[in-house]
């Protein structure tokens, strides 16, 4: 329990930051979508967007210029995703990795901390920031479209599938990077373990929606499971990405805790 | 009555013939055990395995009689100050003070009587631990070690880094600590850290322990050196220093004269002493010396 305080304090700054982010963002988007929905706007973003990317992005199906169409978009923007996937990359490697990397591990070793505490003491703060800026998303994009006075205001449930969308694919890398921080001795590195794969599927994602040998390989890709805009058209999250989502996340989870309990620090 | 420290034939290596290997040796309560050893002789590794974070690769280690790791040592028994201790670098020397001795299961007692011992000033404690000279840096990982006043300390070189002031001091607060009970290990490289410290030591070369005795042991067998002024018939011919049959002549020094004598020959040169008559003498132990010829008959 100490140990979870401790991390909680120690990770507040950044937490806040990523939720206010977050939630800033969402408002600023429904901001948008208003001078969007303006005449002229809507042209200018249709000339803008060229089809293969709107194809990547799901929005071929979707008219942009609908609210829906428009939150598929604006909730697998980099500027979101890398709030939202960084956040889970800079805590499980700040308290993980780092306690190796600057020698402090032992001296939590020798108390009353236990190393699988350690894991899912990091575990739990990252789900618990996780969920706070996802809140500050939802909650960005509700009063955000109140204050641009769109009309019709965003389907709160829909809002909050997509959302809820958002929360399994950050879950789900988060229980990958805690595997990768609990196995690498320098944050650094770790980071770099974090980052590259993530930037390889997110890429090799986005080839795959016009190149059909890609489309091969994509199915055993994360970013292949998040699609948003299947979650507004098929009114719910697809059970089989939640399913993969989950069990990424849980698996990693499982190696994080089994590969701290089990290695050796030289220390 | 079970050992605080428990080693039995605990190995350790690691590639390219490191680490210590097949150590066997016991601390008991109250006792200030002195860990010596050259660097990379494989002293840390032996603290490593103590500790839970490497496992022996055969043999085993036991900490009032339980496996390293073991919750039963995590409820304040421990105190440890790491080789190189790394902090939260951010965080004051009093928050992490109020850290560990949350994170520990028995009140920190003795934190400011440390920090007074050690000359820990308040200021130095308000500041940023990345503001923080070497010396000080250990004070604060001498303080976090000891402040819950755990049963079994374990210091990896904790002179590192403090005047020789504080150093002496430090002795007086682990002889302090060993009057209330408390067992000490001390890792060292340095023999005069712990010689006039410790109540045992034990030597390590090359991953090998040369040596588990105690201090008593190490000066009944140490050679002797002996220094005396020769009577004035030697005067008018300073290379030529009177032979002893039971000691070697080493040099002579500001008008000493300085003789090896074996440890054995202790008593016998008293004898032919008296036939020397000196103008004055002194007979002191080589302990120095006799950890040098450990390590050199002890080859990788």
């Amino acid at each position: 329990m100490r140990i979870l305080i401790e991390h909680l304090r120690r990770t507040a700054s950044l937490g806040i930051l990523a939720t206010l982010g977050a939630g800033i963002f969402g408002a600023i988007a429904m901001r948008s979508f208003a001078s969007i929905v303006m005449p002229a706007g809507t042209d200018i973003l249709a000339a803008s967007l060229p089809k293969q990317f709107q194809a990547a992005l799901g929005i071929d199906k979707l008219p942009f210029n609908t609210l829906n169409g428009f939150l598929g978009v604006i909730i697998q923007h980099p500027f979101l995703l890398t709030i939202m996937l960084g956040l889970p990359i800079t805590l499980a490697t700040g308290l993980l990795t780092r306690e190796v990397e600057t020698g402090t591990l032992p001296l939590l070793l020798v108390r009353r901390v236990g190393r699988m505490q350690i894991v899912l003491s990091a575990a739990i703060v990252m789900a618990l920031w996780t969920l706070t800026a996802s809140v500050a998303v939802y909650v960005g994009i509700v009063y955000g479209a109140q204050w641009a006075h769109v009309t019709p205001l965003p389907d709160r449930v829909m809002t909050a599938r997509l959302v809820a969308g958002l929360v399994m694919l950050s879950l789900s890398v988060s229980g990958c990077v805690l595997a990768i921080s609990t196995i690498n001795n320098e944050r650094g590195e770790a980071v770099q373990w974090c980052l590259v794969p993530l930037l390889i599927m997110y890429v090799w994602n986005f080839l795959a929606s016009f190149w059909p040998q890609a489309a091969q390989v994509a199915k055993y890709l994360l970013f292949h499971y998040y699609a948003p805009v299947e979650i507004i058209l098929q009114g719910q999250l697809d059970p089989q990405s939640t399913i993969v989502f989950a069990g990424v996340g849980g698996a990693g989870l499982l190696i994080a805790l089994i590969v701290y309990w089990r290695r050796e620090f030289n220390l | 009555m079970t050992p605080v420290i428990d080693l039995h034939r605990a190995t350790k290596s690691y590639p390219g013939k490191r680490g210590a290997f097949d150590l066997t040796f016991n601390v008991k309560k109250g006792e200030i055990f002195g860990y010596l050893g050259p660097n990379g002789a494989g002293k840390t590794t032996t603290i490593r395995m103590m500790l839970g974070l490497a496992r022996p690769t055969s043999g085993s280690v036991k900490l009032f009689g339980h496996s390293p790791g073991s919750r039963h040592l995590r409820n304040g028994l421990i105190g440890y100050l790491p080789g190189e201790p790394g902090y939260y670098e951010n965080m004051t020397g009093n928050r992490v003070l109020a850290l560990y001795a949350s994170l520990t299961g028995r009140p920190a007692k003795l934190t400011d009587w440390l920090c007074e011992r050690l000359d820990f000033t308040a200021a130095d404690r308000a500041r940023r631990i990345k503001t923080y000279s070497k010396g000080t840096r250990q004070k604060l990982g001498l303080v976090q070690a000891l402040q819950h006043d755990p049963e079994l300390a374990i210091l990896d070189e904790p002179t590192t880094g403090l005047d020789p002031l504080v150093q002496r001091e430090l002795g007086d607060v682990l002889r302090d600590l060993r009057e209330r009970g408390r067992t000490i290990f001390f890792s060292s490289h340095v023999l005069s850290e712990v010689y006039g410290l410790c109540d045992r030591i034990g030597a390590l070369v090359n991953g090998r322990l040369a040596l588990d005795g105690t201090v008593a042991d190490l000066i009944t067998d140490a050679d002797r050196l002996l220094w005396l002024r020769p009577h004035e018939e030697f005067h008018d011919i300073p290379d030529h220093a009177p032979i002893l049959h039971h000691a070697d002549f080493l040099r002579s020094e500001d008008g000493w004269l300085v003789y090896r004598v074996p440890a054995h020959h202790a008593a016998a040169i008293l004898d032919e002493l008296h036939t020397l008559r000196p103008t004055d003498f002194r007979l002191e132990a080589d302990v120095e010396s006799s950890f040098m010829k450990l390590y050199e008959t002890h080859p990788a």
